[in-house]
């Protein structure tokens, strides 16, 4: 089973959506902003969880840069606010779903499902 | 030989003799009157008459014509030995009445006997008889009133006596021998007589030094020119007889010309101009009109004294001219209705209290509010007008105070109930009052009604408050992204774990611990979204501004942490510089705008910028007696034009706001005894700052 990475400024909200994905039987590893995830995560996880407001580099930036870098990890945004910032979708051809703070828990693990099964495609189509 | 001699020497003994009397003449009519002076004239006068009379005596060619000028001679005689008695008593100020009425009643007696009898029988009279008899008298008189002024006197009294007694009895003993020599039948003698006589006269006449005023005379000349009121002896027919200077003064007179004049030229109307002088005692402390010479009037004061004399009653008049004193009166009086104008329309409440609380000066104002005259004011007491006690009682103590203190005292805000039963609300300022003695017992009062002042400032309170409170509902409405964003994540984080709890549950491969950290974690999160609700609930609440200690720097971070998110979303870093500060006095939700705003105004100056640019510096630093908050942004800076406007309100160059947030902060900072404003930062940026004053000791 391949990995969730989740970012997130908010240190509660960080530790409460790990812990309901590892509920759901995910491996999960949490940072608490994106200069973290940059520096100690060398392999491109399943599944990137961003909270598209962080100090610094936000969710949207992470995504750019990683862009760059060629990663091309399927994406979940998580947003506290209800529109979503115009050109975020359909970066490098990965998916990316938009999800709104508090997210509920079926919602947030279907879309973690099928960024990982999108992930597990994209490799078997290549 | 003597048929040559004799004529020129009578001519020279009478030419000498007018001589002398003519240089006393003059100052002996000036005044003062000296009467001793006049007495020393008509004796020279006498003497010269005499000194013509004797030689014709002499040479009278028969009895009949012999005997008439005896008889006219016995005239000059008499009033030589009058003159001589005036000369004396003046003179020495001593002499016995009723030996100076014998000798002067024993001349007059020859005199009528020269006249009574037939002229043939002049000739045969005996007149060394009659003519010794006065001259023992007078020289009787002359020698007593000698010896009494030498006993009584000082050495120039003593020296008087002698000089004046001394050559009249030598001159009179001298005419004694003469009458003797002329009886005997030896007419030549008579040389010796005349020439004797002049040469006393002309040495009392042209003795240097000579005092020809009376000693008791002089006293009281000196008595009355140093009264400092006009002194009139008045004689029984209402005539001025002595006056001092001052007194024709007043009357506008030539100083000799009062005497003689009649009370009634004086003052007018008082009719007692033939009446005695008792009449004017009935005047004594009365003011009556008085008359200059000009004929003008002025208003007078008179004081009357009986005086008994020989000459029967006499009165003195003490006479002032109230004329300047009517003056200052009116001119008091002028002044004190001016003053009483002036008070009066005076809207402050103006009063003087005695120890005992008495009014001595009240004014129209403060009688308005005890409903009462000013004149009823007088004399009496707060506690006969106030209503409440407790006021009166409160006067009372601050009048006391600075009357046993000497010293003012500011009363900033007290109480007055009227009479109607409304309050007011004064100001007052009491001194005491020093007086002549330097005791304080009285303190004068000034109070301001500040009822309608306190009403404004109240309502301007409220005003302020009302704009405070729609400026907080701006604020929160501002806020409410970043307000719903913080309460997401919490709601975020309880969700979470909620739903993962519930899975553990269901996978069954959940310890206790598990649950209960969750558990935990939930309530942890519940409680941050219930202090969010909190601090919005603050800035809502609509109260009065309060005055509480605050700690800036702890009001800030609060402020940090609800507009945590903001700043996020606007992407600025805000950097905390908090210095080591004292509480500051105010209304910490009010303080708490401010910063607020401030530091959404520098979120929105670095709009432009990019993120990595945009820095916010807050700091709060100890300056004299004040805190100054800095917040300092990185934008473009206050464009010079709009420097001038950017605290007035409605002024903005934002594209959303109504331009009140800096308007209200100065009104909030001003409020607080602070001040706001802006000042270009080093040329990059605007650095708004503000003061607020550090929280007294005293006031903790």
């Amino acid at each position: 089973m391949s990995v969730v990475c989740l970012v997130d400024d908010d240190p509660s909200v960080l530790k409460a959506t790990t812990r309901l994905l590892c509920a759901a039987g995910f491996e999960v590893r949490a940072f608490q902003s994106a200069a973290a995830y940059l520096a100690q995560c060398d392999q491109a996880p399943g599944c990137l969880v961003l909270d598209l407001h962080m100090p610094g580099v936000g969710g949207l930036q992470l995504q750019q840069i990683l862009g760059l870098r060629g990663d091309a990890a399927p994406i979940v945004f998580l947003s506290g606010e209800s529109d979503v910032p115009p050109g975020a979708e359909a970066m490098n051809g990965s998916a990316v779903e938009f999800l709104l703070k508090p997210v509920d828990a079926t919602a947030l693990i279907r879309a973690v499902r099928a960024a990982l099964g999108h992930a597990a495609a994209g490799v078997a189509i290549d | 030989m003597t048929g040559f001699i004799v004529p020129a020497l009578w001519s020279m003994i009478a030419g000498a003799c007018l001589a002398t009397g003519a240089i006393h003449l003059g100052p002996a009519l000036k005044p003062p009157r000296q009467r001793a002076r006049l007495a020393f004239v008509g004796l020279v006068a006498s003497v010269a008459v005499l000194a013509v009379l004797q030689p014709m005596l002499a040479h009278a060619p028969d009895a009949e014509r012999y005997g008439a000028l005896r008889k006219w001679s016995q005239v000059p005689i008499f009033a030589t030995v009058v003159l001589v008695v005036v000369f004396v008593r003046s003179y020495l100020g001593s002499g016995r009445s009723w030996l100076a009425n014998l000798a002067c009643g024993a001349a007059f007696a020859a005199v009528v006997v020269a006249f009574a009898v037939e002229p043939e029988e002049l000739s045969a009279m005996r007149w060394s008889a009659m003519e010794g008899t006065t001259l023992v008298l007078l020289a009787a008189f002359v020698a007593d009133a000698g010896i009494a002024c030498w006993r009584n006197g000082d050495a120039a009294d003593r020296r008087r006596a002698v000089l004046a007694a001394g050559s009249i009895l030598v001159a009179l003993a001298i005419v004694a021998l003469d009458v003797l020599v002329i009886e005997a039948g030896s007419v030549h003698a008579i040389y010796l007589y005349a020439l004797a006589s002049a040469t006393v006269l002309g040495a009392l006449g042209t003795e240097r030094g000579t005092r020809w005023n009376d000693p008791q005379q002089d006293r009281f000349r000196l008595v009355l020119e140093a009264a400092s009121n006009g002194l009139m002896i008045v004689d029984k027919r209402g005539r001025v007889g002595v006056a001092n200077a001052r007194a024709a003064r007043i009357f506008t007179y030539p100083a000799a010309e009062l005497s003689g004049i009649a009370v009634e030229e004086l003052i007018p109307g008082v009719g007692i101009g033939g009446s005695r002088g008792a009449a004017l005692l009935g005047l004594a402390g009365r003011e009556v009109m008085g008359r200059r010479k000009d004929g003008s009037q002025f208003p007078l004061e008179i004081n009357v004294t009986a005086m008994e004399s020989g000459d029967g009653l006499t009165t003195l008049l003490s006479v002032v001219d109230m004329t300047e004193r009517r003056r200052s009166e009116d001119l008091l009086r002028r002044e004190r209705g001016f003053l009483r104008q002036v008070i009066d329309i005076d809207a402050n409440l103006i009063f003087v209290k005695d120890r005992e609380g008495r009014f001595t000066l009240a004014n129209k104002a403060l009688a308005d509010i005890y409903g009462t005259t000013v004149e009823d004011m007088i004399g009496r007491t707060d506690s006969d007008f106030a209503h409440d006690p407790a006021e009166v009682a409160a006067f009372r103590r601050d009048d006391l105070q600075v009357m046993d203190t000497r010293s003012e005292l500011f009363i900033a805000d007290e109480r007055v109930t009227d009479s109607t039963g409304k309050v007011h609300a004064v100001q007052t300022i009491k001194k005491p009052l020093i007086g002549p003695d330097g005791r304080v017992d009285h303190v004068l009062g000034v109070a301001t009604d500040i009822t309608a002042r306190k009403e404004a400032e109240r309502e301007l309170g409220v005003q302020r408050n009302e704009i405070a409170h729609l400026s907080r509902a701006m604020m929160v409405a501002e806020l409410s992204g970043s307000l719903a964003h913080e309460l997401n994540q919490p709601l975020t984080a309880i969700l979470s774990n909620a739903q993962a709890a519930l899975r553990f549950l269901e996978r069954g491969d959940a310890t206790p611990s598990d649950i209960q950290e969750i558990l935990r974690d939930i309530v942890e999160d519940d409680k941050r979204a219930g202090h969010v609700i909190q601090g919005m609930r603050l800035l809502l609440t609509k109260g009065e501004a309060r005055r509480e200690a605050v700690d800036l720097n702890a009001a800030i971070q609060d402020i940090l942490r609800l507009m945590h998110s903001d700043l996020i979303y606007a992407g600025v870093n805000v950097v905390v510089r908090s210095g080591d500060i004292p509480q500051v006095r105010g209304d910490r939700v009010q303080i708490q705008q401010v910063v607020m705003n401030l530091m959404l105004n520098g979120c929105d100056a670095m709009h432009q910028l990019p993120q990595r640019q945009r820095q916010l510096v807050m700091a709060t630093t100890l300056d004299g007696d004040f805190i100054r908050v800095d917040v300092i942004d990185r934008g473009p800076g206050v464009a010079p034009e709009h420097a001038a406007k950017i605290f007035e309100p409605f002024f903005t160059t934002k594209g959303h706001g109504l331009g009140m947030g800096l308007s209200i902060c100065r009104t909030i900072v001003t409020a607080h005894g602070g001040r706001l404003w802006a000042e270009d930062h080093e040329g990059a940026g605007t650095a708004f700052r503000f003061t607020l004053p550090v929280l007294s000791r005293e006031a903790t």
